[in-house]
């Protein structure tokens, strides 16, 4: 009992100290302006007609990547998963494949092709006489900003709708099914019933979009996560700086309330290895079209960026030379990730059980509280790390990789918490019971029993936090120690300098280190699966 | 000195449990002797399981005691946890360990402490009691559902527990492998002079099984019967259909009326 006590108390109190105490020293600090309290840096906020242009344009921006999202992403989810869509199994492969791609990778690649310098722009400027940016193709504005934000941020939205299609009873659909034809079932049973997973996948990429720092900034459209890393980099007003993520971080936080209040104690991730069991619906003539649509937007969302990069790299030699000259960022990237994604997945582990165990008292205040890093812009969290950790009894953290440790855990634990939520919810607690009554040593049950039962959510949680923290930006900017380099800087700094061959060869090297580390925990997984247990 | 046989091996005092603000149980008090087997019987949702859970130790009851051979394991202010109650169960969805073979899961019901020899041949003889010696290393998706419920078993019995708690062990299973299976069951308990807790909501499975039947009302004990006693009043009620009892809606479940 006592180990367990102290693994999970430590665990607690790790979570706070790495993501919360941050955040709260940070407001708390902007209550201070000028050592005495005071509310001016919010005065000063709501009194600027100009932060509410920020605010508006930074929710228009957030709401339509989320609209489209949603568009996109749900019918491109109930094709996979109900119909008779062709290349249905590839479709699955690949949806998500785009999150394997950081959004501002993605803009690189429509910089090079729609940019003001693209080739494609320069010729179709020339042809039809007219001048530039084109005004129809032009993606420097919020529009622009929305289109890629989604294409980046699509499969939250599949993934959650897939998981309520596969969640739900599908007797349910086939009793309607018996009365009326598909498209009337589908707007009248399965949406009403699968309401509560699009919304959270909605809100997932609104937030996201709310407070993404790399695209806007590559696109120049000035929104809060922008304006507040101009603030505290360049003007030195970190008060300022914290009082401008206030809004945002209301309104994401009352977002995520109202999601997890919708999603009541359904899973926010399904760990099933097949699709629907019944027989999947026909299209018929529209067979071809539905096709047409998924790879369309497959193509646009992995194909695309993926293919300019690897025209813009050129040569060999490009990737050679980003290779020679970016080595140490591409290691100490690979080893932050690394690491970062398995002390997240094993805090996460710890977490997610005490959530998920009846007998804690604390689990729902655990449960809100695993939600909080949600609803900070990177920005806003790496000011608040700076804050925390920038004393001289913390220099060894502050000045080394070990800050980039904590920033990722920070920003990614949530996530995490939510795979392995979802996967514990799915596992049987007789399970769990049944070793209680034979082996008394609290670790032998976590080695024995859990770990091996929430294998799946375990590697889903390492995946998506490894990807995470292989691309972050928003924090890496602010916290990185000095003569330190990640691929996700690097590639940002060299967009400045027009190195784009270069720029190209580390996109690409990050995107493959990302799908191999993906394919081969999938691939180890299922290999352990056919010997074993898949078809509990 | 008193009758081995005599002695209670499982005893609950006044026993209540609220569970999210409402009373689950109210006010149990029963009183199981060594070796005997008591058949807990009602609808669903009237606390069966929930009782089981509670003297397996997986639930804390907020009033009353519960005894295990004397000893007071349970109460408000106390909780001995289920390792240290010398107990075994068969859950009603089994829970075998999905990611283990047959070998793995008696191997770590086990627990730790045995010498390796020891605990291979304890394995051996739990597999031969079942009939499963040739299924040792196969995982419980390969075995059919009258195999995983041998198994379930055999994970129970290695432990040697002084008691077993059997929580609708046969459901999902068709009648002829039902009665196989209870047939076995009981031989085994007897033979072992196991004290046994059989929750249930079949009438014929627990008169089958049990020396005495608790019949289960609304988080209540409503009454207890002998075996005999209960199965007489069921033949009575064949004999003069609504007369001495009367189904419940579920029409499964029957109550001697007043």
């Amino acid at each position: 009992m006592n180990q367990s006590r102290t693994i999970t108390s430590t665990s607690i109190m790790l979570f706070i100290i790495i993501a919360i105490l941050p955040v709260v020293l940070m407001f708390w600090r902007s209550l201070f302006p000028d050592h005495s309290f005071g509310f001016e840096n919010y005065f000063a906020l709501f009194s600027d007609p100009r932060q509410i242009t920020l605010f508006c344009r930074s929710l228009g921006l957030a709401s339509a990547a989320a609209f489209l999202s949603v568009l996109i992403g749900v019918p491109f989810a109930f094709l996979i998963a109900r119909t008779d869509v062709p290349g249905r199994n590839i479709l699955k492969a690949l949806y998500l494949l785009p999150l394997c791609i950081p959004p501002y990778i993605h803009v690189i690649a429509w910089i090079y092709l729609l940019g003001e310098n693209s080739p494609v722009i320069a010729y179709i400027a020339k042809q039809f006489s007219l001048g530039t940016p084109l005004p129809l193709i032009n993606i420097y504005c919020t529009a622009g900003s929305a289109v890629i934000l989604c294409l980046s941020y699509f499969p939250f939205v599949v993934l959650l709708t897939l998981t309520g299609l596969l969640s739900m009873d599908q007797r349910l659909e086939e009793a309607a099914r018996l009365q009326y034809k598909p498209f009337k079932v589908l707007c009248r049973v399965t949406l009403p019933l699968i309401s509560p997973y699009i919304f959270s996948g909605a809100v997932f990429v609104f937030i996201f979009s709310l407070f993404n720092y790399g695209v806007p900034s590559l696109l120049r459209v000035h929104t809060y996560p922008v304006e507040i890393f101009a603030q505290f980099s360049a003007f030195y007003n970190e008060g300022l700086a914290t009082a401008q993520s206030f809004p945002l971080v209301i309104m994401a936080l009352s977002l995520l309330i109202l999601q997890r209040y919708y999603m009541g104690s359904r899973s926010y991730v399904t760990m099933d290895t097949g699709m629907s069991g019944s027989v999947p619906i026909s299209l018929g003539r529209f067979r071809i079209l539905a096709g047409g649509y998924s790879f369309f937007i497959i193509f646009f969302s992995v194909f695309f960026p993926i293919g300019f990069l690897v025209v813009q790299t050129g040569s060999w030699e490009s990737v050679s030379a980003a290779l020679r000259t970016s080595s140490g960022a591409i290691f100490t990237t690979l080893f932050l990730a690394l690491i970062s994604a398995t002390a997240i997945v094993c805090l996460s582990f710890v977490l997610s059980r005490l959530i998920e165990d009846k007998q804690f008292k604390g689990r729902t205040a655990l449960d809100f509280m695993t939600f909080i890093p949600f609803s900070f812009p990177a920005t806003v969290l790496g000011i608040g790390l700076i804050y925390f950790w920038n004393w001289s009894i913390t220099e060894l953290i502050y000045k080394g990789s070990l800050i980039l440790v904590i920033a990722y855990a920070a920003r990614f634990i949530p996530f995490s918490v939510r795979v392995l939520n979802s996967n514990f919810k799915q596992i049987s607690p007789s399970l769990k019971e049944a070793a209680m009554l034979s082996e008394k040593s609290w670790l032998k049950r976590i080695i024995k029993i859990d770990i091996p039962l929430s294998a799946q959510g375990l590697a889903a949680g390492w995946i998506i936090a490894f990807i995470l923290c292989m691309g972050e930006l928003g924090t890496t900017l602010l916290v990185i120690p000095p003569g330190k380099g990640t691929i996700a800087l690097k590639i940002y700094t060299l967009m400045h300098y027009g190195a784009n061959q270069i720029v190209a060869s580390l996109s690409l090297i990050l995107i493959l280190i990302n799908l191999f580390f993906c394919t081969a925990v999938v691939f180890g997984l299922k290999q352990k699966w056919q010997t074993a247990w898949i078809k509990r | 000195m008193a009758n081995s046989m005599d002695k209670e091996m499982i005893k609950l005092k006044n026993v209540s449990i609220r569970i999210d603000k409402n009373r689950v149980l109210e006010n149990i008090s029963i009183q199981v002797k060594q070796g005997e087997c008591f058949a807990l019987l009602g609808p669903s949702g009237c606390g069966k399981t929930t009782l089981l859970r509670l003297i397996a130790g997986f639930e804390r009851p907020q009033w009353g005691e519960i005894y295990i051979n004397d000893r007071c394991v349970s109460s408000p202010v106390k909780e001995e946890p289920p390792y240290n109650r010398s107990l075994s169960m068969v859950f009603q969805d089994l829970a075998l360990w999905p990611h283990m073979t047959a070998k793995e899961n008696i191997n770590f019901a086990l627990g730790s402490g045995i010498k390796r020899k020891i605990k291979k041949q304890k394995i051996q003889e739990a597999l031969k009691l079942v009939r499963l010696e040739e299924y040792i290393n196969a995982y419980p998706h390969q075995l059919s559902g009258g195999e995983k419920q041998r198994l379930a078993l055999a994970r129970a019995l290695v432990q040697e527990p002084k008691i077993l708690l059997l929580d609708e062990p046969m459901s999902g299973l068709d009648s002829i492998l039902r009665k196989e299976l209870l047939e076995e069951i009981k031989e085994i308990i007897s033979r072992m002079s196991i004290t046994a807790i059989y929750v249930t909501h079949e009438v014929q499975e627990a008169i089958f099984m049990a020396d005495r039947i608790g019949l289960m009302k609304k988080g209540g004990i409503d009454q207890i019967f002998t075996a005999d006693a209960f199965a007489a009043i069921i033949k009575q009620e064949e004999e003069k259909p609504g007369k001495v009892i009367r189904l419940d809606r579920d029409n499964r479940y029957y109550f001697k009326t007043k």
